[in-house]
């Protein structure tokens, strides 16, 4: 028990609301499942075409949904075009109003060319679908390879702006010591691709395409991107560890005064290793045994999300209830309301929306790295679905 | 945190060690989140305050006529007054502390760089202020000051702070808090006029003064008097207790929470 | 095949359905946003404010040119000064007001005023000078400021609070059922005035049956007077009305039973006070000279957490912390704001509640073995000396008091007349001293002996013993040791000591000051031994020691211009008051019978106190149990005994609401409160900016002063059919008038030349009032058009033509234009003495005490401060009632520095300090197994509450320190009923907790009271047994 004693002392809330985590969680699933996309599109390695797919149809649908979550966190949301009006090259947030349009719009191009081909064939597919083809698919003119690889870059490049300018909108920000630092940003992206390949193993498997390849890969992804992860936490530790000032010292007090935040850390700590642990398990198991624990490896991704977007709700949330000139911490609840639990599950739903959408009325299935037609065609997916057919690839 | 980087950061808050005035210290950052340029305001002059702690007896008369003066949402504030139950280093004795706080009105404002529509910017007489009409309530200011001194005003939906009551001192009155300050707490003056009775009793007191979270580089432009070092920062204390109980125990949670 | 695509349609269903879903979890999700963009449409999402920069700050109420100094007004506001209700500190403040909304915009300090500058304006300072004063222009308005503190500032808000009450109401349904009609002021006025069945539970006597001063309440006790007693007045304290209260109750009614919050408020440091002082009618009492005093101890009262005058002993207590010039140490059982870390010369000492006397006792001890005491002075022994030495006054340290043990005359000083040298009363009748072994007479000699103990032969020859003051007081320091005092008060030997060295070396510069710490078991004795100090230090008169304070214009006397004072038809009280106050038991027919049937007289059936002011604390108690008499009719002013006295809601509420034990219960008041609750009628009051009147410092200004309150803006609430607003004023007229009553109506208010004025208006009182104050000593000027441009006065003037002679008018607008009347800053010392003299013989013995019976015991009280601890009614002590054992804690009650007693219905307050968690010690909290922060029980002998534990080292061990203002149950905590329509419903201000509802009933009378100091028959609110345990 402390001999000071804070008798009286004002309340403060919270100035970003969960809105920002969305943004920030599905933005960072934007951009680096648009990296796992690459390899096939841009690069055209064939044997990275499945997880492309799936990879595209996230990407595409998490760049769309993020600007909405943003647009939230404004509290005159109409004045958005103030950004642009008023840009301000000090302010990481105004760069980034800069890049993110053009990022969308780089994102939706190279979507445009990769479906493309495919929305050609499914021209004449009964309905709406057929429908939708033929007005997107604009005319039969081929895709040339070279140009889905140029969009490809370019979308690439903006995406780095966007990685670079998230991470740095917080760590600027010397009034929250925990934000402070320059491995938040990496850290941020490192969890980014963690999530990434966690949702895509997610939608290897409910998409119900079950695709081996990308289970193996996403898993080395996984791998990867947690040891960089752990590498990128503990350097920033071991580099803050001895000083008095800065992140670590504020994340240690906050440790060391707050019981939530000691199970924070454990917690984060926790599924850190563990995940690292299966992940490398499953990957160094041999033939039949492995192949039928990456069944399961959706779970591995479920638990890889939940990481990320945890991660996140720390990060942004709960660092903002450490008190900056005051004792202790400020009381936080989430709002049931547009604020808070509804406003969290409406933007998944608006996610969910969209890819359903895209889902039925796009063959993103059949998606190509541009140009060529499909070699052998590609079984539909219900029917694979229901004959549960494993692939070879 | 441990005593000794607590009379450190101590150290670098007192004046003499050039915690203030030091416009050029902004220059330090350069680049990014480098400060747009000052628009507006007097150039001739820079209004700070002086807080003499010995002088305050905790009433909070700063904040009510402040928050009546500008109309502040209830339960938001652009002044505070904290109070502190502390132990004497020397004697062990306990004693009460008060700590008003405002904004500091900062020479490095790390508020007005990183606003994306430069709606809140710093006057030439140093006054930082917002532009309700240009600002898009991104509440990114209200993160990036280290002091507490922003919030989002309810009513508006913009940011929200002290603007050291401008519109009093242009038509030559004093700022509601000062105005009203019952133990004579608070001294608010142009520092480029010799004259003026800040300059005065920051050029007696130099060596006394102090600011807050001096390590944060913000330099800080509302000077105190009888500080107590381990204030300077984020004070190491049991913090406050914020339940509210109705006659039967029941905890009724804050009448004014938004 | 076709199974699959029947499957595949249901499939693509689901997706798309529960594409839908998603959909319209985001449109739920996104409602904000969302309507944040529609109202963006308008170009804010918000209200936009007046100004992009400014937002919607005020607009200023003028301008002052930085350079120039020229000050231009703003058309659409008006400041104008008048009175703050924000506390009994009753501050002159300058009110900022929207001139077409005529809403109040801020407030602030009037620059001409003590209680709220540092160093007030000469009173010929024109206004405008004023107002630039507290401008920025060359810093002034921070060198030498007026303010108004955060109550001042706040309360501002109840003239609008949703729970004033603006209209006369009469009750539905029984007492205290919060049900209310609303009925006109006619009405209101004639039911009181002449009763009837007025609620369907029988007959009622209006005030018209009960002012008979024919025929006596009760034949057997002539003495308690003629029936017109049987009505009972109350107010809280002289808010500036008081006088026309006084005018109608003691002398147009002319009921004996009037009673205000002394009793509950600060009785038993005022008595102590009284006794040093030699005042038992008015309890003088003084305030050190802060800003010349070199050492202070404050024992029992906080300058800055409360105190009065709350603003300017914080203000001056806060620069003698930076100027460095007082060293001072605050005796409390918790600390408080008083007690700053800033600084290094000022210290907190813990004190065990109620156990003052102890402390006070040691430190005596100390001086008088130390020779720590002005000797020279206390050694002048008369009024001869005094003027020799130049002392305004002297004490009576050497004078000589008949100490035989049943001798008639014991307690009483040996005068000339007991030794035939004079004749008894005359004026040469002095107390007789002892020079070089000789009995001297006092005004014969320059000095005498300090102590004196041997036997004299009295003029019969009969030998008694005298002691001299000094002796007694010695003798009763000395009845325990300095360890016995330490341990019972909690307060280290060597503190003890210290402190006494300390106080000793800073001679007359050395001052103590106490209040509502004394508001404990043995308050009286206990302030009576703290005051001494002030006394045996030799302060009183000297610049930085005690100040008597300038006291006030008096408007309401017999002044220059209207006599105020007497009326065509006057009449004064009769009999004995209902708390059996200022009347010797002794000479009542009860002891008389009990004597004459050769019983004991004592106890008495209730205490009797023979030089105790009137008590609020006995007076309804005591009514509603019918002891000495009953009465019918109680009509209360602004007053809330039941919020405020420990233990009362418990003792009367359920006879209060018994109409056969009290008839007719009227409130005037801006407020429903705890207390008039229960009322029968209320009238709707004017409040605070509102009202008129006139009221002086409490203590602590130094020169004289009065303050001049007038409706600065127009009255929210109810009017007369005559168009008056309702009000305290209005009502006492009407019914005064109605009852045909002297001294209101037309012809009421005599002239200097005899000419009879009319007062059936509230300024017809207050203006002639004014005029009195501003014609007295040498007048005031007149105002100019500026003054009177500048002070927004203007709305004043048609009054002030239409009741005033012309050549009156021009001067009174000087002193409304200034806020009232206030002598001179420079005017306070000459040399190194206060211009304004405490001049009566200072008491070391107190004859009126020392010859005082106490009715419980029969025994006599003491004359001279003692050590003794808490007592209950028949002198047992507290602890031997309530042990430690049931009760281990002793709970006390300091001030909020924020919330008054009725300041709860300010969010802004509210806003700031929600809650009052109550502070208690480590020590006693691992006692107990409660941790910081835990919800605890607290309960007494007399009630229990539920609170939030702060547990620190800030409060003395075994004790529990509750802060006052919260914990309400009316002024809006409870919605009232009004015409079937109920008033909103504000749990939060329901919270924290109240400790007088930890009050209880002194097991130890017969006739119903709450605990009381013994003396004083003040209400005891420190010490309280208690025990806690976690909820
Ligand atoms: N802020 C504020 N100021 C006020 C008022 C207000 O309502 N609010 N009211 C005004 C009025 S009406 C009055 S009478 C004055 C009263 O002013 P004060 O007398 O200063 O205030 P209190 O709170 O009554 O008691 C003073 C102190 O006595 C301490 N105390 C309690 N028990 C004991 C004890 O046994 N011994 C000792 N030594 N100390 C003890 C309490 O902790 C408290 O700090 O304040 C005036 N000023
Ligand atoms: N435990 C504890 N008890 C205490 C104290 C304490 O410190 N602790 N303090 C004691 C002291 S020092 C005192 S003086 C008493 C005070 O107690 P009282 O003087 O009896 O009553 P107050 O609570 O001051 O309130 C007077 C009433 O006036 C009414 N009123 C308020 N403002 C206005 C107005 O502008 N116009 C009109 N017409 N009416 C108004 C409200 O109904 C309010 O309830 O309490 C005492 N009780
Ligand atoms: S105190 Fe905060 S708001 Fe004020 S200038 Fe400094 S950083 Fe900006
Ligand atoms: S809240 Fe307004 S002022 Fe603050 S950063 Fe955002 S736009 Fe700028
Ligand atoms: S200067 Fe004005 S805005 Fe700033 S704290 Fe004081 S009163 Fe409030
Ligand atoms: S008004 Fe002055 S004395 Fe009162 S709390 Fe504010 S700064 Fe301190
Ligand atoms: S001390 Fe404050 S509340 Fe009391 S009268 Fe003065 S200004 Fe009003
Ligand atoms: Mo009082």
């Amino acid at each position: 028990m402390n001999s000071t004693i804070e008798l009286l002392a004002p309340r403060y809330d919270i100035a970003w609301y969960p809105w920002a985590v969305q943004y920030f969680f599905m933005i960072a699933l934007s951009y680096a499942t648009l990296w796992l996309a690459a390899p096939a599109l841009v690069l055209g390695k064939k044997a990275w075409l499945p997880t492309a797919r799936l990879a595209l149809l996230a990407c595409i649908s998490t760049t769309l949904v993020a600007p909405v979550a943003l647009l939230a966190d404004l509290h005159q949301p109409l004045r958005f075009w103030h950004f642009y009006a008023y840009a301000t090259d000090s302010s990481w947030m105004s760069i980034g109003s800069l890049i993110l349009p053009l990022y969308v719009v780089s994102v939706l191009a190279l979507t445009w060319l990769a479906w493309r081909p495919a929305l050609q064939e499914s021209r004449n597919a009964p309905g709406i679908r057929g429908f939708i083809a033929r007005l997107l698919a604009f005319g039969s003119g081929a895709t040339p390879r070279a140009l889905v690889a140029l969009v490809g870059l370019v979308a690439l490049l903006l995406s780095s702006g966007i990685m670079l300018y998230t991470g740095a909108e917080l760590a600027i920000v010397k009034a929250r010591p925990l934000w402070h630092t320059a491995w938040l940003p990496p850290m941020l992206v490192a969890t980014g691709f963690i999530t990434a390949a966690g949702l895509l193993l997610v939608l290897n498997r409910v998409s119900g395409i079950r695709e081996h390849a990308t289970n193996t890969q996403m898993l080395k992804v996984l791998l990867g991107a947690c040891a960089i992860a752990g590498l990128i936490a503990l350097t920033w530790l071991l580099d803050g560890i001895n000083a008095n000032v800065g992140s670590v010292a504020a994340a240690l007090e906050s440790v060391r005064h707050s019981p939530s935040w000691r199970n924070t850390a454990l917690w984060g700590l926790l599924s850190g290793v563990l995940l690292l642990g299966v992940v490398l398990w499953m990957l160094t198991r041999r033939g039949d045994q492995q192949r039928s624990l990456l069944h399961w490896s959706w779970l591995v991704g479920l638990f890889a999300i939940h990481m990320g977007w945890m991660f996140r709700w720390v990060v942004l949330m709960d660092v903002q209830t450490v008190a900056r000139h005051s004792a202790g911490f400020h009381h936080y609840g989430i709002p049931a309301g547009s604020s808070g639990l509804l406003g969290i599950v409406g933007t998944f739903g608006l996610w969910l929306a969209a890819v359903l959408v895209i889902d039925l009325f796009i063959p993103w299935r059949h998606a190509q790295q541009g140009g060529h037609a499909p070699a052998n065609p590609v079984n539909d997916s219900d029917h694979a679905a229901v004959k549960g057919a494993v692939h070879h690839g | 945190m441990d005593p000794i980087r607590r009379s450190l950061l101590g150290q670098l808050a007192r004046l003499s060690a050039g915690a203030a005035f030091v416009p050029l210290a902004s220059v330090a950052q350069a680049g990014i989140n480098q400060q747009p340029l000052r628009r507006e305001g007097d150039p001739n002059k820079r209004y700070g305050m002086l807080i003499d702690l010995r002088q305050c007896i905790g009433c909070q008369a700063c904040t009510v006529s402040c928050h009546i003066e500008n109309d502040a949402p209830l339960g938001k504030f652009r002044t505070t007054v904290a109070q502190y139950e502390v132990e004497n280093q020397e004697n062990g004795e306990l004693a009460t502390f008060m700590l008003p706080r405002l904004c500091n009105h900062c020479e490095n404002p790390p508020c007005v760089p990183v606003c994306p529509v430069e709606a809140t910017y710093q006057q030439r007489d140093g006054i930082v202020v917002v532009d309700s009409d240009r600002c898009v309530g991104c509440a990114y200011c209200v993160n990036a000051c280290p002091y507490d001194a922003r919030f989002i005003n309810d009513k508006t939906q913009t940011a929200d702070k002290c603007t050291f009551c401008a519109h009093r001192l242009e038509a030559g009155l004093l700022p509601a808090c000062v105005e009203s300050c019952v133990g004579g707490a608070r001294i608010i003056g142009d520092m480029r006029n010799p004259e003026s009775q800040i300059s005065r009793m920051i050029a007696d007191y130099r060596d006394e003064l102090m600011v807050l979270q001096p390590e944060k580089n913000t330099v800080p432009q509302v000077f105190y008097l009888g500080m107590d070092e381990r204030f300077v920062t984020r004070p190491n204390a049991e913090p406050v207790a914020l339940e509210v109980l109705d006659p039967q125990g029941q905890e009724m949670g804050y009448e004014f929470h938004h | 095949m076709a199974k699959s695509s029947v499957n595949s349609s249901r499939r693509r269903f689901l997706k798309g359905a529960a594409a839908a879903g998603g959909a319209a979890t985001f449109v739920a999700g996104y409602a904000d946003p969302l309507m944040k963009l529609a109202k963006g449409t308008t170009g804010s999402a918000g209200e936009t404010p007046n100004h992009p920069i400014h937002g919607n700050s005020l607009a200023p109420e003028y301008r002052v040119d930085l350079d120039s100094g020229e000050l231009t007004l703003n058309p659409d506001q008006r400041t104008a000064f008048t009175i703050c209700y924000g506390c009994t500190t009753k501050c002159g403040v300058r009110v900022r007001i929207d001139n077409t909304s005529d809403k109040v915009l801020r407030v602030a300090g009037n620059p001409y005023h003590p209680l709220s500058a540092d160093e007030q304006l000469p009173m010929r300072t024109p206004v405008v000078d004023a107002l630039r004063s507290v401008s920025a222009y060359a810093d002034q308005g921070q060198t030498n400021r007026s303010t108004a503190c955060a109550r001042g500032n706040a309360m501002m808000s109840q003239l609008d609070n949703p729970f004033r009450v603006d209209h006369c109401l009469k009750r539905v349904g029984g007492r205290g059922e919060r049900r209310w009609q609303k009925i006109s002021f006619e009405q209101l006025i004639e039911e009181i005035c002449e009763g009837g069945d007025l609620f369907g539970e029988g007959h009622v006597d209006g005030l018209r049956a009960i002012h008979d001063h024919d025929t006596l309440i009760d034949p057997e006790n002539p003495e308690y007077g003629p029936k017109a007693n049987q009505l009972m007045v109350m107010e809280a304290t002289d808010y500036g009305r008081s006088s026309l209260l006084k005018r109608f109750a003691f002398n147009a009614f002319a009921t004996r039973n009037y009673g205000h919050h002394g009793s509950y408020c600060g009785l038993a440091f005022r008595m102590g006070s009284g006794a040093v002082m030699n005042d038992f009618a008015k309890n003088a009492h003084v305030k050190p000279d802060i800003q010349h005093a070199r050492f202070i101890m404050y024992i029992g009262t906080a300058p800055s957490q409360a105190g009065n005058p709350f603003k300017r002993q914080g203000r001056l207590i806060a620069q003698a912390r930076a100027a460095g010039t007082l060293e001072y140490v605050v005796i409390d059982p918790g600390l408080n704001a008083a007690a700053s870390h800033a600084d290094d010369h000022n210290r907190w000492v813990p004190i065990t509640p109620g156990t003052d006397s102890a402390f006070a006792m040691g430190v005596i001890q100390w001086l008088l073995n130390h020779q720590g005491y002005a000797k020279a002075f206390l050694e002048l022994p008369g009024k001869a000396a005094a003027d020799a030495a130049g002392e305004a006054t002297h004490s009576n340290a050497t004078h000589l008091v008949i100490d035989s043990k049943d001798h008639p005359r014991r307690g009483h000083f040996l005068r000339a007349s007991d030794l035939g040298l004079a004749d008894a009363g005359s004026d040469n009748d002095a107390p007789m001293v002892m020079t070089a072994g000789e009995l001297t007479n006092s005004e014969d000699v320059m000095a005498a002996e300090l102590f004196v103990d041997r036997d004299v032969a009295l003029a019969d020859g009969e030998r008694v013993r005298v002691k001299s003051s000094m002796t007694l007081l010695r003798d009763a320091a000395n009845e325990y040791d300095l360890a016995t005092y330490a341990e019972h008060c909690g307060i280290p030997e060597a503190t003890i000591v210290e402190l006494a060295t300390r106080f000793a070396k800073h001679g007359r510069r050395a001052a103590v000051n106490c209040h509502g710490g004394m508001m404990s078991g043995n308050g009286f004795y206990a302030a009576f031994g703290v005051q001494m100090l002030n006394l045996l230090a030799g302060n009183y008169n000297m610049k930085g020691g005690s100040a008597e304070g300038g006291g006030s214009f008096n408007g309401t006397g017999a002044g220059p211009r209207y006599d105020l004072a007497n009326f065509p038809g006057k009449r004064g009280p009769q009999g004995v008051f209902l708390s059996r106050s200022r009347f010797p038991y002794e000479k009542s027919s009860e002891y008389q019978r009990k004597v004459a049937a050769g019983e004991s007289p004592y106890p008495a059936k209730a205490p009797w106190r023979s030089f105790a002011p009137p008590t609020l604390t006995e007076h309804l108690p005591s009514a509603l149990d019918g002891y000495p008499y009953p009465i019918k009719a109680v009509i209360g002013c602004m007053a809330n005994p039941i919020y405020g006295q420990a233990g009362l809601e418990a003792l009367i509420a359920d006879k209060l609401k018994d109409p056969k034990r009290l008839g007719l219960f009227v409130a005037v008041d801006g407020f429903i409160n705890e207390t008039n609750r229960y009322a029968d009628y209320i009238v709707p009051d004017s409040v605070m900016y509102e009202v008129w009147g006139f009221t002086g410092a409490w203590k602590g200004a130094l020169g004289k002063m009065t303050t001049a309150c007038w409706p600065v803006v127009e009255p929210r609430q109810q009017k007369s059919a005559e168009g008056e607003p309702v009000s305290l004023d209005s009502f006492f007229i009407a019914v005064a008038k109605r009852l045909g009553l002297a001294g209101f109506g037309d012809d009421a208010i005599p002239d200097a030349e005899g000419n009879l004025h009319p007062l059936n208006r509230a300024e017809d009182y207050y203006l002639r009032a004014a005029a009195n104050i501003a014609f007295q000593n040498d007048p005031l000027p007149e105002a100019d058009d500026a003054d009177i441009a500048h002070s927004g006065i203007a709305p004043l003037l048609p009054k002030i033509e239409r009741a005033l002679k012309p050549e009156e008018r021009g001067r009174v607008a000087y002193l409304y234009a200034r806020g009232g009347r206030f002598e001179d800053f420079n005017d306070y010392f000459k040399g190194d003495r206060l211009t304004n003299a405490w001049r009566r013989t200072l008491c070391i013995y107190n004859e009126t005490v020392g010859t005082s019976i106490d009715t419980t015991s029969g025994k006599p009280n003491r004359g001279v401060p003692y050590h003794s601890l808490p007592l209950l009614a028949n002198k047992q002590t507290m602890r031997e009632v309530f042990t430690e054992e049931d009760w281990p804690l002793l709970a006390f009650s300091f001030k909020s520095n924020l919330m008054n007693s009725y300041a709860i219905g300010n969010e802004r307050l509210r806003m700031i300090k929600p809650y009052n968690p109550v502070k208690m010690h480590r020590q006693d909290a691992e006692r107990f197994g409660i941790a910081h922060g835990d919800t605890i029980r607290i309960e007494s002998p007399g009630g229990s509450v539920i609170g939030l534990a702060l547990v620190s080292e800030s409060v003395m061990p075994g004790s529990l320190g509750i802060e006052h203002g919260y914990g309400h149950r009316d002024l809006g905590a409870t919605p009232h009923v009004i015409d079937g329509e109920s008033q909103p419903d504000m749990p939060w201000m329901r919270a924290g907790i109240n400790i007088n509802d930890l009050g209880f009933k002194d097991p130890t009378r017969n006739v119903d009271g709450t605990w009381l100091e013994p003396i004083s028959g003040a209400s005891v609110r420190q010490g309280l047994p208690i025990k806690v345990s976690r909820a």
